[in-house]
């Protein structure tokens, strides 16, 4: 029998690979990659906790469909940034993007 | 419950502002096809954008007396949102004002840099309004992905890429974070509106998830307002991105993380935990590593960035208080600090235009060479520093005196103590300005960053002198919180 606790289960160890990449990657495209892990995390977190907690209202399987498009918009984002960067600069390497030291 | 097209009048300011990005769009798309000069500046769309703002204030000056949610309460109309949603419009004005002349080499993109100033003030005003976890953060995503174009907008400079790079890192991991975090407050509650959440918080023990959902949410607004341990991104960001851009970052999207702090933390204070204490010590860690860092910068674009993480420090003096004033002084603050820091990033687009730098020793006698700018600066910084007369002072006497009401007396001499440090490098570069000698050619200012200079000059000597109107404002916007 699958009960909540699993899914959630799920989702925790799914966000703590995602974040645990996000800290240790070098390459910006490797953190973005890390960042959808966290995202679908999210994601079953939500669907997970409208079934079993609020099945009436179903806010979260709604609010799913949202991020998956506000995902999206992320992703094309942050690869156009990486393209810009590219052309002007050639690096895709956060640790050796150090013009400005913070 | 209203009919929704009745709820939808509610929103006129909102849906005003996102037709006039459109509109602006598509006028500028129109008038490309029909020229065939392409590259020719186009001033007269930020007016129209600054025309649509206007219009929208108007039309939250006309709701201000309305106080309803709306949508099953995922949109809530009170005093604070109608303070918040004034204060977003006159930030996206100025702001618009002052990017008209700094875009030479853009002027072909320029109608797609005023759309998205807009619609990032049109996510800075829902977020004012927004009661339901899953909206701010749609409200919040508006907001950002915006501001991420706005800060790489000068593609061809390296700087401006990486420091877009960099936020949008920061964006993306904070808001996972951020989401996660929400999931688990909706799943531990069972439900995700903030008027349902209170009342369900009122009745239930803390939960170790819940608590890791409450904790992941502060992360997600520490970020945004730039606090201290949240803070290290903002001087990269700040130098890289295009001037116009930091002004806009500096306040509104640092008022908006306030905005939607100030609701989720009201409806959050009956949990078990020591909210004075959390937000006092972010508070001084916030003020002093500001200053000191601020203390060291050659570049004044990172000394308004350092300065601004320490002002963000004395508006959460202002929310450590948690009383109904304390919240009224942190508004009022808001304010008072809004138009300064604009009045400073104004006068500092103008040199920077003349000049081609931001390096504080270029500033050398600058004020034989451009005496209104330089006195605009002046007044700016002053204000910043707190001198009276001014709104700084005001600002900082009210979250000071709240905090000591408050009993949170370690915290105002920690703020005194920095606000003596600040004045050194304010006047820093005031004493660079007026005292040593340098070139003599005049600098030209132009009409609108003369105009942009004197409304937040005029905005800083009224809110220093007659405090009154904006405290009022400040205080129903605070009672509205507690009380509604």
């Amino acid at each position: 029998m699958i009960t909540l606790n699993h899914y959630l289960i799920l989702a925790a160890m799914l966000f703590c690979i995602g974040l645990f990449g996000v800290l240790t990657s070098k390459s910006a495209l490797r953190v973005v990659i890390c960042v959808e892990l966290v995202l679908n995390a999210v994601n079953i977190n939500l669907a997970a906790f409208s079934v079993y907690v609020a099945p009436r209202e179903a806010v979260g399987v709604n609010f799913v469909i949202f991020l998956m498009v506000v995902a999206a918009a992320e992703v094309g984002l942050a690869l156009a940034l990486l393209i810009t960067l590219n052309r002007t600069s050639d690096i895709s390497a956060i640790d050796r993007i150090t013009r400005m030291k913070g | 419950m209203a009919d929704p097209t009745v709820a939808l009048t509610f929103l006129a300011p909102e849906i005003i502002v996102a037709l006039t990005g459109a509109l602006v769009l598509v006028i500028d798309l129109i008038w490309i096809r029909s020229t065939d000069a392409p590259n020719t500046p186009r001033p007269w769309l930020a007016y129209l954008s600054i025309a649509g703002l206007g219009l929208a204030a108007g039309a939250v000056i006309g709701l201000a007396g309305v106080q309803t949610t709306l949508f099953e309460g995922i949109v809530i109309l009170d005093p604070l949102s109608t303070f918040f949603k004034l204060l977003f419009l006159a930030i996206g004005m100025i702001v618009l004002l002052i990017s008209v002349d700094p875009l030479p080499g853009f002027s072909k993109w320029s109608a797609e840099f005023f759309a998205l100033i807009v619609w990032c003030t049109l996510g800075n005003m829902l977020l004012a309004s927004a009661a339901e976890l899953f909206t701010i953060f749609l409200c919040l995503q508006l907001t950002s992905l915006p501001l991420i174009v706005l800060i790489g907008y000068a593609k061809r400079d390296p700087l401006s890429s990486e420091a877009s790079l960099k936020y949008l890192l920061l964006v993306l991991v904070s808001t996972a974070v951020l989401l996660y975090g929400m999931t688990l407050v909706y799943g531990a509650l069972g439900t995700s509106t903030i008027s349902e959440i209170g009342k369900v918080l009122a009745e239930q023990r803390l939960t170790p998830v819940l608590a890791l959902g409450l904790v992941l949410l502060l992360t997600g607004f520490g970020f945004k307002i730039t606090a201290v341990p949240f803070q290290y991104w903002v001087p990269d960001v700040y130098e890289g991105a295009p001037s116009p851009v930091t002004a806009f970052l500096s306040v509104g999207s640092k008022f908006a993380g306030f905005a939607l702090a100030l609701r989720i933390i009201v409806t959050g204070l009956d949990i078990p935990l020591n909210w004075h204490l959390i937000f006092g010590v972010m508070a001084a860690l916030s003020m002093t590593l500001g200053n000191l860092g601020a203390l060291r910068q050659t570049n004044i674009k990172r000394m308004l960035a350092y300065s601004g993480i320490a002002q963000a420090g004395y508006l959460l003096v202002g929310l450590a208080a948690l009383s109904e004033m304390g919240i009224a002084s942190l508004l009022f603050y808001t304010a008072a600090y809004g138009f300064a820091n604009l009045l400073a990033f104004t006068a500092v687009i103008v040199f920077a235009n003349a000049t081609g730098s931001y390096e504080i020793s270029d500033y050398a006698g600058l004020a034989r060479r451009a005496p209104l700018a330089s006195f605009a600066l002046t007044v700016a910084l002053l204000s910043l520093g707190g001198l009276p007369l001014l709104a700084g002072f005001m600002a900082k006497f009210y979250v000071f005196l709240f905090a000591a009401q408050a009993g949170l007396i370690w915290l105002v001499a920690v703020g005194v103590v920095n606000s003596v440090i600040a004045l050194y490098y304010y006047l820093r570069v005031i004493w660079q300005l007026y005292v040593p000698e340098g070139s003599l050619d005049p600098i030209s200012v132009a009409p609108r960053a003369g105009l942009a200079m004197s409304v937040c000059a005029v905005g800083v000597f009224a809110i220093g002198v007659f405090p009154e109107p904006v405290l009022r404002a400040s205080q129903m916007a605070a009672s509205a919180l507690f009380g509604g």
